[in-house]
């Protein structure tokens, strides 16, 4: 039995799913706090549903505030760049006024071909790492220009940086991945800055789920689909910061039994939407944290609208009218219209707490179950990115080879069992602009949760 | 304010500029797109930036900008933001004049931001107007150079504190430039084509950016930009020469060209259900519909998301992945005269074939 459990900030769900993958319990909960919502969602299921659970698969939703960042060094390597453009410039001030001052661009780094800019003088490294400790910030984010090409030289700031505080906690950027230094660098700073909300929130649902006899391992659902292990979670909390809104759009499609579908989340403020086709949700390979802070974070690409923005007439859709013409540029208004008007060939699944209103004859489930389904129906997932150089000393074939080998590895560490682990997406391009043989690779690999049995 | 006077860039209108030139790319580098952005929010906050008409241009000389290399790699080296004005600078100093404003050498992406930033930074006005009507990907591709302008000397300055200047014969100057960027981490900016106003009012496109603006938000006018669809679907396969993916060095017949060739495969989705191949170079210069040609260069044809409608990087595309295909018409009758298409054929000599069966419609009239 997979458990599904929706964590939001006014509601609890859960879905229980047996091996079939039928629904075999739910519960729903408007308690006041994560523990008190558990506890009273946990004790609604019956004992032989919780007796079963071999596996539990949270994703959260509207948890991350900015009150849960915490002061946080940031270093840089890199040449110098205009003021605009420095670390956390293109920040809100009240978010960069939480992450603190202690933050140093250190020349150093390296170009996408991988040619260092300038040997990194670790010295500097390592003041700015007793800087922190001394003002009693624990935690440390390094980003490296170049660094999907030469991660390299971030490690050896780690290195720098453990010998003189090995208490610091340190998040490298290109373990998160991505390209776009400012980009990498928002992701590994946000990153750092909420583990210790990741752990609290971590030891609060492994204490709970204890407590009602939940011994199976715990996974969390990232942001882009798919799930990573509860310790892998405090370690990388960014990537799971909205894993509910994949799980809804997966849960919907599982509930009506259909891999190509528009799914429209109804929810009170406006509607999202996304098109599935062949069971893959589409990402995007970058998103935002609190609307304001680009990172290099992937996300499932749906469109949203609110209400107040559609202009559409009353419920139910099929008493709706044409559209106001809109803008040809306004996507997001055609695309709302497109998909109330049903007009795409694929069928149509509308979940989220308006469902009942758009589609009462869905049932409940969609209206209030889809999210919780989609994480109890969760792959463990790993992404890798990077950039790779093929020469006379390696062919592409092998360095691909190596990729797939690196994101099946990583799949392991997020807690997949190895055996069941498949390669989901393997792209590469060469790319524009540097010498001959640059190419940039992304590989994404998915496995079976280890089960409380397997693992 | 329907389609009138733009006089300046401003933070007004910043963002709707920011967003009409990104409808004028082949692909996005998103990150990069983001730091031009930010580093001309930065300049044009602190000074706007007047918009010269090409019509109304004070006497003097002008000098065209464009950043070279990739945005992705500017994305990772950023900007120390005084490459474009170390530029323009060592070429009036090599020249011997000052430049009386900046014109893009593009309308497309990051380099028309760029070229606001480096106006807002100098204190120099910007020409309403470029050398391509959207990008072309080698420097010498604009109508300065159907009009006869050298496209040198050619200051260049680089991420890595370099400032150099090439005085070469303009057939030498993308032979010479590609190391130079590759040398630099990926990308550099570069102030060319010095050229009297005279010149420039004559061999300009004019009133590009303000179509940028308009392109960007309706406050600004009507949508300039008009495009066909060709086809809907989804990508069925992605081909690149052996040469490429051996990381073998680029072909003679490639030339300096700074990316490698792709043929991209699409399954159309509905009904005729056609089998469309586009073969790109740099852009997308053909597109066949079951063996037939239904569009090719000089019109531009796009890779859309078809959920966006935003330009797809032809290197992020991934097989099985829903896309839209549109033509845009060539920004000017001018890349359709036969010096026009001889030209777009120095980054597109896989065509050649193309463009010599069609010789008898072109248009023989020189700009």
């Amino acid at each position: 039995m997979h458990l599904g459990i929706e964590v939001g900030s006014d509601a609890i769900t859960m879905a229980a799913l047996d091996s079939s993958g039928s629904l075999a319990g739910r519960a729903t909960m408007t308690d006041t706090s994560i523990t008190e919502g558990l506890n009273n969602g946990l004790a609604r299921l019956t004992s032989a549903i919780i007796e079963s659970v071999s596996c539990v698969v949270i994703a959260i939703h509207d948890q991350v505030q900015a009150g849960q960042l915490q002061p946080t060094a940031v270093l840089r390597l890199s040449g110098p760049a205009h003021p605009a453009l420095r670390p956390l410039a293109a920040w809100p001030r009240e978010l960069s006024a939480r992450i603190g001052t202690c933050v140093e661009t250190i020349r150093g780094g390296a170009t996408l071909a991988g040619t260092s800019i300038s040997d990194p003088d670790l010295r500097q490294v390592a003041d700015l790492a007793r800087r922190a400790t001394d003002a009693g910030v624990p935690r440390i984010a390094v980003c490296g220009a170049g660094s999907p090409t030469r991660p390299d030289l971030e490690e050896s700031c780690a290195e720098a940086i453990t010998s003189v505080a090995p208490e610091l906690s340190i998040t490298l950027s290109h373990t998160l991945g991505g390209s776009g230094l400012r980009d990498r660098e928002n992701a590994a700073v946000l990153n750092a800055a909420l583990r210790p909300w990741a752990a609290a929130f971590s030891e609060t649902l492994e204490e709970t789920l204890k407590s009602h006899g939940i011994h199976a391992p715990v996974y969390v659902a990232r942001t882009s689909g798919g799930a990573v292990v509860l310790e892998h979670f405090r370690q990388f909390p960014i990537v799971c910061i909205d894993g509910a809104s994949g799980c809804l759009f997966a849960g919907a499609a599982h509930l009506a039994n259909l891999s190509d579908a528009v799914v429209v989340d109804a929810g009170h403020d406006g509607i999202r939407s996304v098109i599935l086709e062949s069971g893959r949700l589409p990402t995007r390979p970058e998103s935002s944290y609190d609307s304001a802070i680009r990172m290099s974070v992937a996300e499932v690409a749906y469109e949203q609208l609110a209400w107040k923005d559609l202009n559409l007439g009353p419920f139910p859709p099929h008493h709706l009218g044409p559209p106001a013409r809109s803008e040809p540029r306004n996507r997001h208004l055609n695309l709302a219209a497109a998909l109330m008007l049903g007009s795409f060939n694929s069928p149509m699944i509308v979940v989220g707490p308006r469902a009942m209103e758009l589609a009462p004859e869905l049932g409940p489930e969609y209206a209030l179950f889809a999210a919780a389904v989609g994480a109890a129906r969760s792959p463990v997932r790993a992404e890798l990115e990077r950039v790779i150089r093929v020469d006379e000393t390696r062919t592409l074939a092998q360095a691909l080879a190596q990729a797939q080998e690196d994101a099946v590895n990583l799949s392991v560490e997020a807690g997949a069992d190895r055996v069941t682990i498949r390669i989901e997406r393997l792209e590469h391009a060469p790319m524009s602009y540097l010498p001959p043989g640059f190419h940039r690779v992304a590989v994404g690999a998915a496995g079976e949760p280890k089960s409380a049995r397997s693992a | 304010m329907n389609g009138q006077y733009i006089p300046a860039i401003n933070t007004d209108n910043l963002d709707a500029f920011a967003r009409g030139v990104r409808r004028f790319t082949t692909g996005i580098d998103e990150a990069g797109y983001q730091a031009a952005l930010d580093w001309a929010r930065a300049e044009v906050t602190a000074r706007s930036v007047p918009l010269l008409r090409l019509n109304d241009l004070p006497r003097g000389s002008f000098c065209s900008l464009s950043i070279v290399g990739s945005a992705a790699a500017l994305s990772e080296l950023l900007p120390e933001g005084n490459e474009a004005l170390r530029a323009i600078r060592t070429l009036e100093r090599w020249v011997g004049t000052e430049f009386q404003g900046i014109v893009p050498l593009n309308c497309s992406g990051e380099n028309p931001l760029i070229s606001a930033a480096a106006a807002a930074a100098s204190g120099k006005p910007l020409v309403d107007g470029d050398g391509c009507g959207r990008v072309l990907p080698l420097l010498e591709q604009t109508t300065f150079t159907l009009h006869g302008i050298s496209v040198g000397p050619i200051a260049v300055a680089t991420p890595m504190r370099d400032d150099l200047i090439l005085d070469a014969p303009a057939t030498r100057i993308e032979e010479l430039i590609r190391p130079i960027v590759a040398a630099a981490g990926g990308w550099a900016i570069v102030a060319c084509y010095p050229m009297s106003a005279e010149q420039l009012a004559m061999a300009g496109l004019p009133g590009t950016l303000s179509n940028a603006l308009r392109s960007g938000h309706p406050d600004f006018g009507p949508d300039p930009l008009v495009s066909r669809t060709l086809c809907r679907g989804t990508i069925s396969g992605i081909e690149y020469p052996i040469q490429s993916i051996a990381g073998q060095p680029r072909s003679s017949a490639a030339g300096t060209l700074p990316s490698a060739p792709v043929s991209i495969l699409i399954s159309e989705s509905a009904e005729p259900r056609s089998h469309l191949r586009l073969e790109a170079h740099n852009e997308i210069f053909l597109a066949l519909a079951d063996g037939r040609v239904i569009a090719s260069a000089p019109d531009q044809i796009l890779i859309l998301n078809p959920r966006t409608h935003e330009v797809i990087n032809l290197e992020n595309l991934t097989v099985g992945e829903p896309v839209h295909v549109a033509m845009v018409p060539a920004a000017s009758p001018a890349w359709k005269t036969k010096q026009g298409r001889l030209l777009m054929q120095l980054s597109g000599h896989a065509v050649e074939g193309f463009y010599n069966l069609s010789e008898d419609t072109m248009n023989e009239g020189a700009p």
